[in-house]
């Protein structure tokens, strides 16, 4: 079982590895979007020891996460995609080599981080679980410190979700509520920041170029 | 009445204020009710108060009432009184009575549909505020309080905030008022740290006998905290600004009663650190002689009448501070009668100024109401036709240069005589020469005022106008004249009662002496002043009665003679004009001429250059001399070395989430540590 | 004798508010005898006020009631402080711990009501003696009190009445120069408050040299005689002061010779002045308020002799 877990986190990190090189938006979707079916599946792997009660939970938290990882956010990102007149392509403030680059530092630092951290729960703890998780971490910051486009920004944060849910998963067993108060905080971030604030920098401003907004910068005296 | 029952009238009171305050602001939608409800509760509230004042000094005893409120195993509050609280509660609550049945007629005669609701929601809040400020009994409520009071005067002064320079005197006001919180916070932790505790009898239990370890700086971190609240140079510099500002009935109530919360604040930290140093008695009187000296020059100096009243507040605080050194001073060397003299003297002080000061300020805004304009420049000749107005200001202006048969007089005769007492007691003593200083500057101080108040009554209410008025000039009604008349009943009866008045304080007077280190059954030789004081007001009151025995005299010599109008003699000069009468700056300019420097005097001119010039205007304005001098240097080099930084703020939201990732990388590696 | 006290201690009172207006009388015939003259009779003042009583008034129109307070105060504020002025050995009628202060105050009450009734009148020329007379007053009053405070500490007493009686003979020559330095500020002060020159011209009344004079230009009639009444009472305490100081040697020799010391004290201090007003010249303004300073130096300096 734990091979099993061990082969959806390498798929886990490498799909990171591919985002931070995607140029496309529509490909950063579906990234996104296997990455939410792998870490829907998570939960599920282990649960033949768990109690009852627990069990249905788990399923529960599950099917929730594939519902919103899978199919709500991929469909809403398309849509925006569709219908704003964005660019169908990614703007990143620095180039692809280095982003990937960069990206190599942070797995490094992810399992140098995992190597350090002292866990609960020892059976999780040996698979790769912990280092795709802080790697996800990473990757989503970048994304977001990168990534020009306020659409981009917004894939970036949900890698971000994916590596913080991934972490999450480790203390399922122990402590169920941490995973289902994260499934809530997606399904806010779906409805607020996707739905408002999108939409609404569509209609106050006729781009969604985060670099042209600085309202927040004070003028010189 | 047991102490018990009395703190509980006086939280009903503070129930009035909160309940009354928040009702006005629910129902703001309903203007003229709002007003009626909001000056109301104001009245009620402090009339309840004031009983309660009455019978806690009927107690007679010492005594002392606390009342506990734990808050969820945080912290507890406790709330009590003891004669100090009640003094200051007492004359709060007097201002408190007298001052919304002003604001009433005042707001609604400017009525320009501003919603009153608001507006008496902040006043009952101040007034709340203050109470709650002399009942607190430890640190955290005593700081929750003053904060309250801070916030709800800075919705009394902000009441005219279209006008830009009334935003800018609240945003002066708010930032110093939390510059002084600032020193006070670190004041109460280092105290609490100290004593172990953040209650007021925590603090009095572990009172060190000897000098405590950090009571200099104690000491210095509440002059600071506390005096940026009662308006010591160099910590004055909103005082003018905000008083101002404020509707008249709100400054009346700030000069007269908030400003003394600081002095409430000091005495309570004399109390608190421990035996007095000898250098703290020096150190308030310097303080003193400069808010004195230099609060009265400004106020010589100035032509808006409200911001000569706030610098004329700021020179009586530091005649009040005077009469606290030389107590200080007598308890720390050894004088009983300086003490007595100078504490009493200090304490009738604060009692006179709040009430002539309000009176003073209540009469201006009634001026300022009826003639449009704060500039004594432009006015001229309103006893004719508002003589009542006049009379009460002028009752006013002879109280507070300390002239009798008026209050002010018993006040610094009381610390002339600490201070005359004092020298003669030891004439070779390390004190002595500072005594005559204080002498020296009392006097000059009390000359300056005199000059001040003649030149703003005679040029305000006597002569002929000098400049036309918007429109004619008229007494304020009722609503606006039985609030002054009851503060000039107050006036003359501290005068005429004067030792009942300082009999009365001696509680208070037992409880700072007591502070200083001497021991708690010292009793303040108090009976050596009364008969000085009721001599005094013996005389107060002989100089009435001869006053309207001649002035009866006088009217039966003219009764049967001729008596005739004509003009002011005018030397023969064919065409005089008003406009050629002394202005405020004319009057004032020889007194003024040795202090130049001081007083940071601008002129601006356009000089005639033609041949036959047809106009030219010279204007001279003085403005704030530390404000100018100290305070925005200082914040603008402050600025230009922020500057430097200013490459961090970049408004992009990417570079903040970079900020935040080195920030959390950070704190990772280093927990590994 | 208690009995009679009471009654003896207002004798000094009555005789003050009758023989006031004799000193003004005195200086002017000395004044005439330094110019040559025979000058008018030594109880003019007496003529003129009965004279003044007798008339109606005018009354300008820019004036309010606080013209006729003024004058009512200041002879209300004068007469107060005869209450606390001893005769020698006999205490003041209203003696306490303090009269000092109480003394400077009243004159302050009265310069103020003076001050305020000059304003009233709108007239630039009594604005203009109004502002030079509170600067003076404001640079006067420190030094008055110095000088008090000196007086306070020769008598280790804060009440005027115990002060004069306080200097035995031998410790009078001891205090010898410190009393000189008291004599000399007092004098001063004298000169000020009561406008002699140098400070003040009482004949003229020109603009260069008019305090006092022309902040009662506009007043006629009784309250003319107020004014001119209430400032031989001023003149009269003043002087009784430095009486008192010189003759303070012989207090202790008994009420009747210590009051016929004091009269001829008070005329020769009459002369006193109306030599000083012959021999001098009124001083520019800018010098008076060095002047005045002075009077505070001097005390200052013998609270310093008496201190060593």
């Amino acid at each position: 079982m734990n091979e099993l877990i061990d082969f959806s986190m390498m798929g886990l990190i490498l799909l990171n590895l591919v985002l931070l090189g995607a140029t496309r938006l529509i490909h950063s979707v579906r990234l996104v979007a296997i990455q939410g079916l792998l870490l829907g599946l998570l939960p599920l792997w282990g649960i033949a020891d768990a109690e009852t009660s627990l069990q249905v939970r788990l399923y529960a938290i599950s099917l929730a996460t594939l519902t919103v990882k899978c199919g709500l956010f991929p469909w809403m990102m398309r849509r925006i995609i569709r219908e704003g007149p964005t660019h169908r392509e990614v703007k990143p403030s620095i180039a692809l080599p280095t982003a990937l680059l960069t990206g190599i530092i942070a797995l490094a630092l992810a399992f140098w981080i995992s190597h350090k951290l002292i866990l609960p729960n020892p059976r999780l703890a040996d698979t790769l679980i912990i280092p795709a998780g802080f790697f996800g971490i990473f990757t989503g910051l970048l994304l977001i410190v990168t990534r020009r486009t306020a659409l981009s920004q917004v894939i970036g944060y949900v890698a971000l979700e994916n590596g913080i849910y991934a972490v999450g998963v480790v203390f399922a067993h122990d402590a169920p509520l941490l995973i289902e108060l994260g499934i809530l905080l997606d399904v806010f971030v779906a409805v607020f920041v996707m739905g408002v604030t999108v939409f609404h920098i569509n209609r106050d401003f006729d781009h969604m170029d985060t670099d042209r907004m600085t309202e927040l910068r004070d003028s010189p005296p | 009445m047991t102490p018990d029952t009395i703190l509980a009238v006086f939280f009903c009171s503070l129930a009035f204020f909160v309940f009354g305050g928040i009702a006005a602001l629910i129902l703001s939608r309903f203007n003229t009710f709002a007003s009626f409800w909001g000056a109301g509760v104001a009245m009620g509230g402090s009339l309840i108060g004031l009983c309660a004042v009455s019978a806690g000094f009927a107690v007679g005893h010492p005594f002392q009432s606390v009342l506990r409120i734990p808050l969820g195993g945080f912290c507890t509050l406790h709330f009590g009184f003891d004669p100090l609280s009640l003094f200051f509660a007492g004359i709060t609550l007097l201002l408190g009575f007298v001052t919304p049945l002003y604001g009433l007629g005042y707001l609604r005669a400017h009525d320009d549909g501003k919603p009153a609701g608001p507006h008496w929601f902040c006043f009952n809040g101040l007034l709340a505020g203050m109470l709650l400020v002399f009942l607190a009994r430890d640190a955290v409520g005593f700081l929750i309080a003053w904060e309250l009071m801070a916030l709800t005067s800075l919705g009394l002064v902000l009441y005219n905030h279209e006008d830009r320079r009334v935003r800018q005197a609240g945003w002066l006001y708010l930032v110093a008022s939390h510059m002084g919180a600032a020193a006070l916070l670190l004041f109460f932790l280092m105290l609490a740290h100290d004593r172990g505790g953040f209650a007021f009898s925590a603090f009095m239990a572990h009172r060190p006998t000897g000098f405590a370890a950090h009571a200099n700086l104690l000491f210095l971190l509440a002059v600071l905290g506390f005096g940026t609240k009662a308006g010591f140079m160099p910590l004055h510099v909103w005082l003018p600004e905000a008083h101002p500002a404020a509707p008249s009935h709100v400054s009346a109530l700030m000069s007269a009663v908030m400003i003394k919360t600081g002095i409430y604040g000091l005495l309570r930290a004399l109390e608190w650190i421990g035996p007095w140093n000898p250098a703290w008695g020096w150190a308030l009187i310097f303080i003193g002689l400069s808010s004195g000296l230099l609060g009265a020059l400004f106020a010589l100096a100035n032509d808006d009448i409200k911001r000569l009243l706030a610098y004329s507040s700021i020179d009586n605080i530091g005649i009040l501070t005077l009469g606290i050194g030389i107590g200080v001073l007598g308890v720390t060397y050894h004088i009983p009668l300086m003490a007595a003299a100078g504490f009493a003297g200090a304490l009738l002080h604060l009692l006179n100024h709040a009430l002539f000061k309000g009176l003073l300020f209540l009469s201006a805004g009634a001026v300022y109401q009826a003639a449009g304009t704060r500039q004594i420049s432009r006015l001229g000749g309103l006893f004719k036709t508002m003589p009542r107005t006049a009379l009460c200001f002028l009752v006013g202006a002879v109280a507070i240069c300390a002239l009798p048969p008026l209050n002010g007089c018993v006040g610094e005769f009381l610390i002339y005589w600490g201070a005359f007492k004092g020298y003669l007691s030891n004439p070779t003593a390390p004190i002595a020469p500072l005594l005559i200083a204080v002498i020296a500057g009392l006097a000059l101080i009390g000359g300056l005022a005199v000059a001040t108040f003649a030149k703003t009554f005679g040029i305000v209410f006597l002569g002929e106008p000098r400049a036309p008025l918007a429109h004619a000039p008229r007494d304020p009604g009722l609503l606006l004249i039985i609030p002054m008349l009851i503060l000039v009943v107050a006036c003359f009866s501290v005068a005429l009662f004067a030792q009942r008045v300082v009999s009365g304080l001696s509680p208070v007077l037992t409880q700072i002496a007591a502070g200083g280190g001497a021991a708690p059954e010292t009793i303040l030789p108090l009976n050596a002043l009364f008969r000085p004081l009721t001599l005094l007001a013996t005389v107060f009151a002989l100089i009435l009665a001869a006053g309207l025995a001649l002035y009866l005299v006088r009217r039966r010599l003219l009764k049967n003679r001729p008596v005739a109008a004509g003009v002011t003699w005018d030397c023969g000069y064919a065409k005089p004009t008003s406009r050629m009468q002394y202005t405020p700056a004319s009057f004032a300019q020889p007194l003024l001429d040795p202090f130049t420097p001081l007083l940071n005097r601008r002129i601006f001119s356009r000089i005639p250059r033609a041949l036959f010039p047809k106009s030219s205007t010279l204007s001279t304005g003085s403005s704030d001399l530390f404000q100018t001098k100290f305070f925005i240097p200082l914040v603008r080099s402050l600025n230009r070395s922020m500057n430097l930084f200013r490459w961090l703020q970049t408004g992009r939201v990417q570079i903040y989430v970079l900020y935040i990732v080195i920030a959390l990388i950070g704190v990772i590696l280093w927990s590994f540590h | 004798m208690n009995l009679l006290l009471p009654v003896l201690k207002i004798i000094p009172l009555l005789g003050a508010l009758l023989a006031a207006p004799l000193i003004p009388g005195l200086i002017n015939k000395v004044k005439a005898a330094f110019a040559g003259r025979r000058g008018p009779p030594v109880l003019q003042l007496y003529f003129d006020l009965f004279k003044l009583i007798q008339r109606g008034a005018v009354f300008s129109r820019t004036t309010t009631s606080i013209l006729s307070a003024g004058p009512l105060l200041s002879l209300v504020s004068a007469g107060f402080v005869l209450l606390f002025i001893p005769w020698g050995p006999l205490p003041a009628p209203l003696a306490f711990e303090g009269d000092l202060v109480l003394v400077v105050a009243l004159l302050g009450l009265g310069r103020f009501m003076t001050v305020i009734s000059a304003l009233d009148t709108g007239s630039s020329f009594e604005a203009m003696g109004a502002s030079r007379e509170v600067q003076f007053a404001a640079l006067t009053e420190p030094s008055l009190l110095l000088i008090l405070l000196a007086l306070a500490r020769m008598g280790n007493s804060l009440s005027l009445s115990t002060i004069f009686t306080a200097l035995p003979p031998d410790q009078f020559v001891a205090c010898g120069p410190a009393i000189l330095l008291v004599g000399i500020g007092l004098t001063i002060a004298l000169l000020v408050e009561n406008c002699r020159i140098p400070f003040d011209d009482p004949n003229t009344h020109l603009e260069l040299t008019m305090i006092h004079e022309v902040m009662v230009l506009d007043h006629t009639g009784p309250d003319l005689a107020l004014i001119l009444y209430g400032a031989s009472l001023k003149l009269w305490i003043m002087a009784l002061l430095l009486a008192n100081l010189f003759t303070a040697w012989a207090a202790q020799a008994g009420v009747l010779p210590a009051s016929v010391l004091i009269l001829v004290a008070l005329g020769l201090v009459a002369g006193l002045i109306g030599t000083i007003e012959s021999i001098t010249a009124r001083l520019r303004l800018v010098k008076i308020p060095q002047l005045l300073i002075g009077a505070g130096a001097c005390g200052i300096l013998a609270l310093f002799l008496l201190s060593r």
